[in-house]
């Protein structure tokens, strides 16, 4: 049952930044073959449609642009949580990738020269467009930065951009295997292998054999349930890397929410809603916000809003619906005219995916998932801590550039500039490297594949897949969002472990040929329930509040405590993980205030230098492989002075 | 299945005498549609002027054979014109007609796409071509009705092309109505009358349809990204074909005689024209 | 509201030996806003674990979710069950190899197509990281991105009945990629290139002109247009030698 493929670089993950790397080391005359669960132009990096930052600063609100302002945003925006070489790495690379997808086919929309009319702030304003830079590349608003430096293809960024990687990767003529599903890790001795594949057509198990694997599996917000991700994110990817019980997962409790996903489907709806005038209103009508947040009302930042509304359902204020609590969204008082226009798309997807017409109905929304800044932890080449020969990039990865917030624009534009970097390291690595390996290896990690398989079927376990995976959602979101108290999450880490008990235990009761979508499922859950634990784990211990994750009860940023980064590991048979900590990376702009979002700080008592100098040990003790470079060859110091 | 299985793609690996073959290829294709373009368009352009003038019939008689006088023996247009037309209807038949599936089995899919198929209970096996689910679709089901009047106006134009053809050429009586060289309103109106107006009726109902559908999609296939949309293509052909149709009901009853059509004009504007 | 939908599901798995097609009924209570994603994820969880179908995005931006709506090809996740009847009828789209129930694999059939008309840019130029990027005029952009929006959905080949009896026949998406290609001014492929591409029966004279892919392209793609377009600059070769 099942084939053996041997291969030099196998990318689990098909979506932009595995296609990047596939790409880069097919150009580099590597054989290559490609993972995906689905169809790779289905992958989520089409879904979105705002944009992707790149300092080219060719429009009017983009002049002066440059790498060191997307840095210094970047670093900003992530609650000085990123690995500033690494977010380096990515400010000066950024523009290249854009301008190497607009060569390789990118309908990137251009600068037309002379005033041109926008909306700011819901006022009409007309700006001068450069006319020398006319047919350039041009660029949108998004939040969170100080140029606009967004660039965009209409509303279908992502899709173009995946398309035409999609068209690089046929060009190259790269092996591409659909419906496949990497559920394990082959490696031995700290060195991966490959991985054992189970194919969603006809359910058999493969084995494919690779002298370097990446892992470039996109989010897991579907572990909440309710998440604006596909529903294919579900961390498989992710989890079988912790698995192994060797690699680190970095930063799991940093979970970006956005207010406003709609009900049932939970697509995501445009903050340009509320920024316009939208109101939220709970179950008898009533506008909630100003209550709590007198000043700013609807309109306070992303990760408050969200808290509030959490806040105020737990009050039982909620409006009780088949799919689980909401609230409203009033758009009503905007008129058919701006809803008509200014906000079409929102009024499309009200109309087309729960016909509920915003003119005259409430759209019932709630706080929902949206991105993982956490993931498999790498050093700035990609190659994840203590396993040689494994790469990560994209979502699934912590290259760190996020650090506990990421800017919206920032994670598409990571994907291919993280395909450019680790894609070179990968050929290089897997250049300089052989495959030696007994044909047993892989024989031996398909029979414990197997042997799950069939012990799900033989499973006494009373529970099914979703009861567990509602279960799972519930805990989450309750205790695990964006409102976080030391209690709750104590609660959750408990119920999630005797949870993790009874995933694994769960009977499989159809048993059907072919891919068992029940069982397929099955196969995920335990790592799903996992991924939880360690979220929930990683926010229990980190007493304070930074960027995307906030607790209640350690309202303050602490620099002194805290500038770290959380790395989980799983250790074999554990019901749980245990987290250590390193350093964020050398830092070069001091730690300080964002300029948005309010709160508290304690200072960090060490000067940078202290700071920087064990840097590079500690990463290196919590299981960091050699670079190609230096640490710290890629960050110029104190530029960001000069702007 | 559903491999897109050429030895002409892709054109990147494509060797040696298959670059000249695909040229050919594409030649040929082009050729080909152009063909049975051009020819349909051509003969719709005809038989709608035909269909004008054997309205005549309606003005009665006189005025009918004053027109066919004026056409074979003033101008030879319709000497001229049978030649053409009869070469042209052959090329569209011959042209037009590779796109009808060869097989059978093929025939009977493309039938049932345009029909409604929840009804069918073909069994599902590893090729899901035997099996579909789809919902009438009008223009899917006009071309198969093309396909169909195609083959009627195969089978009676023939058949009409030789009898006048014999008429315009011939001195010889038919059915004992020839009084001279060449057709007359007589001819037509006793032709008609003495029984063939159930296949005058069939063609003609026939060719409007074929026609109308087959502007249409002419249009669409090499004008829809002009200001000549579907839509506009949509309506004009759609009034041709009820314009033409009652022309051609009435037409052919005039032809056969029947009392209030033969001549109606003619009547209300005091006979002769 | 509070209907009870009937659905009626076809239900087909090739890789058992035992199944044999069916059509199977599943009774649901209809909830505000419901959708045929959040109806069939109920049945599954609901009624019957075993049911296969394809979502990712549920958004209607993935093209995964291709299926006959009672008769009609169109994306699921965009269908409301308060548009349809007490009945509903879904079967998976025909043209494509089935992979059980109403999932079927557009993947091969996409990347074949994508190979065929060679879907990249062809250009003799290198990238050079250090250089401006090539300057396009915005509406070249937008009209290529008119193009780009398919979503390789597969429903205008399910509609599609030449489609359905040429399996050679690239198809509405085919020929949209072609065209898409076509209009970009970075591709460098000559008339002749494309001459000999498209002026097939593979290609465009391929296409009798049956309009099914127009009348149920889900995201609305100006399919017709790209033809005659094409079918034009054909025409170009004709005085060529
Ligand atoms: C609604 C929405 C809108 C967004 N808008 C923006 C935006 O405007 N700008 C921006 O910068 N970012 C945006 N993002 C974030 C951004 O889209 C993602 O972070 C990014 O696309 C992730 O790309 P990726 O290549 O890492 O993963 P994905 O594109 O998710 O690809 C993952 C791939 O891995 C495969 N895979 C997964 N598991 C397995 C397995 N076990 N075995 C084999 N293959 C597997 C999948 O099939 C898929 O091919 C948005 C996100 C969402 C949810
Ligand atoms: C140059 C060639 C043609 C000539 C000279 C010609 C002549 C005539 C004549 C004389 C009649 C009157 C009836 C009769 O005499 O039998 C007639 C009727 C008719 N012809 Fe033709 N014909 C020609 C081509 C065609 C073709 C190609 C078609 C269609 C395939 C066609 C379809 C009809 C029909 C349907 C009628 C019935 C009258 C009506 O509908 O108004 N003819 N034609
Ligand atoms: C007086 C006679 C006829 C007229 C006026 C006529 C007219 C037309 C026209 C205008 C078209 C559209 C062409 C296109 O879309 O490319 C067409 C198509 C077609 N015709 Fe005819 N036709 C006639 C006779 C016939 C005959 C005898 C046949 C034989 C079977 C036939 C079969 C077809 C077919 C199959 C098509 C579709 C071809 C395609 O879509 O490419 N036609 N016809
Ligand atoms: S052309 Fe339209 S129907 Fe066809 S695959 Fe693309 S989006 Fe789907
Ligand atoms: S349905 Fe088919 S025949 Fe042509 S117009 Fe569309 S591709
Ligand atoms: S699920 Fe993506 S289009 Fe329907």
């Amino acid at each position: 049952m099942g084939q053996v493929f041997t291969t030099d670089v196998l990318i689990i993950g098909a979506g932009l930044a595995g296609e990047r790397v596939a790409v880069e080391s097919a150009k580099n005359g590597l054989d290559v073959t490609l993972l995906s669960l689905v169809p790779p132009r289905r992958s989520h990096s089409s879904a979105a449609q705002g944009g992707m930052q790149a300092s080219l600063g060719n429009s009017n609100k983009g002049a002066g642009d440059n790498p060191t302002v997307h840095w210094l945003d970047t670093v900003k925006g992530s609650d000085w949580g990123a690995d500033q070489e690494v977010a380096r790495i990515f400010a000066d690379n950024a523009p290249i990738a854009m301008r190497e997808m607009a060569h390789y086919g990118v309908p990137w929309n251009r600068v037309v020269g002379g005033p041109t009319d926008y909306f700011i702030k819901g006022k009409k304003v007309t700006l001068e467009e450069p006319k020398e830079n006319e047919g350039l590349i041009t660029a949108r608003d998004f939040g969170g930065t100080a140029k606009w430096r967004t660039c965009y293809t209409a509303d279908g960024t992502g899709h173009t951009v995946l398309y035409a990687m999609d068209n690089l990767v046929s060009q190259y003529g790269i092996t591409v295997h659909d419906r496949m599903e990497a559920i394990s890790l082959i490696h031995e001795n700290n060195r991966c292998y490959g991985a054992i594949v189970r194919s969603l057509k006809e359910g058999s198990l493969n084995i494919y054999y690779a002298k370097s694997t990446v892992i470039a599996t996109g989010g897991y917000g579907r572990i909440y349930g309710a998440s604006t991700n596909a529903v294919i994110n579900e961390g498989t990817g992710v989890s079988i890397a912790l698995d192994t019980g060797e690699i680190p997962l970095g930063n799991m409790e940093a979970v970006q929410f956005h207010p406003t996903g709609i009900v049932p489907t939970d697509i995501l709806v445009t903050e340009g809603c509320r920024g316009d005038g939208g109101l939220l209103l709970d179950v008898d009508e009533y506008r909630f916000m100003p209550d709590y947040e007198p000043e700013k009302q609807e309109l306070a930042s992303r990760d408050v809003v969200s808290r509030r509304m959490k806040e105020h359902m737990l009050k039982g204020k909620g409006v009780k619906s088949p799919y689980g609590d909401h609230l409203w969204l009033d758009l009503r008082h905007l008129g058919e005219k701006h809803l008509k226009t200014k906000l079409r798309e929102v009024y499309d997807i009200c109309m087309y995916f729960i016909g509920v017409n915003p003119i005259t109905e409430l759209v019932p929304v709630r706080p929902t998932q949206h991105y993982s800044m956490g993931g498999i932890r790498v050093n700035k080449d990609g190659h994840s801590y203590n396993m040689e020969g494994l790469f990560s990039a994209g979502e699934a990865a912590c290259w760190d550039m996020h650090g506990f917030n990421r800017l919206g624009g920032n994670s598409l534009a990571e994907t291919i500039v993280a395909g450019m970097v680790v894609g070179e390291a990968v050929s290089e690595f897997t250049k300089g490297t052989e495959l030696k390996i007994s044909s047993s290896l892989g024989e031996k990690f398909r029979k414990i594949q197997e042997d799950k398989i069939t012990q799900f079927y033989n499973n006494e376990g009373k529970d099914t897949v979703i009861q567990i995976r509602n279960e799972m959602a519930e805990i989450l979101s309750n205790y695990v969002g964006i409102f976080r108290t030391g209690d709750g999450l104590k609660k959750a880490v408990d119920d999630l472990k005797t949870l993790y008990k009874r995933a694994i235990n769960v009977k499989v009761v159809t048993k059907t040929a072919g891919r068992n979508p029940e069982l397929t499922e099955a196969i995920k859950l335990p790592g799903m329930v996992k991924l939880a634990l360690t979220i929930a784990k990683g926010a229990l211990d980190r007493t304070e509040s930074r960027g995307a994750h906030t607790r209640e009860d350690y309202p303050a940023r602490d620099d002194e405590n805290w500038l770290n980064r959380t790395l989980a590991r799983w250790p074999e048979g554990a019901d749980e993980p245990t987290l250590t900590y390193e350093p964020v990376g050398l830092l070069d702009l001091p730690p300080g205030d964002r300029g948005y979002g309010g709160g508290q700080m304690v200072k960090m008592d060490k000067s940078l230098d202290e700071y920087n100098k064990i840097v590079d040990k500690l990463q290196k003790e919590s299981g960091k492989l050699d670079t190609l470079e230096k640490i710290g060859e890629k960050l110029p110091k104190e530029l960001w002075k000069e702007s | 299945m559903s491999k897109i299985k050429t030895e002409l793609y892709p054109q990147s690996i494509r060797k040696g005498d298959a670059a000249g073959l695909a040229k050919k290829k594409a030649k040929k294709s082009l050729w080909l549609e152009l063909f049975s373009g051009v020819t349909g368009l051509i003969l719709a352009g005809f038989i709608l002027g035909h269909f004008v003038l054997e309205s005549t019939m309606l003005f009665g008689d006189e005025t009918y054979g004053a027109v066919a006088y004026f056409m074979e023996h003033t101008l030879p247009i319709a000497q001229v014109a049978i030649f053409v037309v009869t070469i042209l209807f052959f090329i569209h038949f011959i042209t037009a007609s590779r796109k009808i599936p060869g097989k059978l089995e093929d025939r009977k899919r493309m039938l049932e796409l345009g029909k409604n198929l929840k009804n069918s209970t073909q069994k599902w096996n590893q090729n899901p071509k035997d099996y579909t689910a789809l919902k009438k679709h009008l223009v899917t089901e006009l071309w198969i009705w093309q396909v169909r009047t195609g083959m009627i106006i195969l089978a009676l134009g023939s058949f009409h092309l030789f009898l006048v053809l014999w008429n315009i050429f011939s001195k010889y009586e038919f059915m004992g109505f020839i009084k001279e060289y060449g057709l007359t309103g007589e001819v037509a109106h006793g032709r008609v009358e003495s029984g063939l107006w159930i296949l005058y009726l069939v063609l003609g109902i026939s060719v409007v349809l074929h026609l109308s559908v087959g502007l249409y999609r002419l249009a669409v296939k090499w004008f829809a990204d002009t200001w000549f949309t579907r839509k506009k293509a949509f309506v004009i052909s759609s009034l041709i074909f009820w314009f033409y149709l009652l022309l051609n009901i009435a037409g052919v009853m005039a032809l056969a005689g029947v009392p209030f059509f033969h001549g109606l004009f003619g009547e209300l504007f005091g006979g002769a024209v | 509201m509070a209907r009870t939908l009937t659905f009626k599901i076809f239900r087909y798995n090739p890789f058992d030996e035992n199944s044999v097609p069916k059509m199977q009924e599943y009774k649901l209570d209809e909830t505000p806003r419901l959708n045929l994603y959040s109806a069939l994820y109920r049945i599954k969880d609901e009624l019957d674990p075993t049911l296969m179908f394809d979502f990712v995005c549920r958004a209607g931006i993935c093209g995964s979710c291709g299926m006959t709506i009672n008769g009609r090809p169109t994306l699921a996740c965009r269908t409301l069950t308060k548009d349809l009847p007490d009945v509903i009828e879904l079967h998976p789209l025909p043209f494509f190899k089935m992979l059980g129930d109403l999932s079927v694999d557009t993947g091969i059939w996409f990347r074949e197509m994508a190979q065929s008309v060679e879907s990249w840019i062809h250009t003799e130029k290198e990238f050079d990281p250090t250089a401006e990027e090539e300057r396009m005029d915005n509406k070249i952009a937008n009209d290529i991105y008119e193009n780009e929006r398919c979503i390789e959905c597969g429903c205008c080949l399910a509609g599609c009945a030449t489609a359905q009896v040429y399996t050679d026949f690239l198809g509405a998406t085919g020929l949209n990629r072609i065209g898409r290609f076509m209009i970009d001014p970075r591709d460098k492929r000559t008339q002749e290139e494309w001459f000999e591409l498209v002026s097939t029966d593979e290609g465009v004279f391929g296409c009798i002109g049956m309009m099914g892919c127009d009348d149920v392209c889900p995201k609305d793609l100006p399919l017709l247009e790209v033809f005659a377009y094409v079918r034009r600059k054909m025409m170009v070769s004709l005085t060529a030698k």
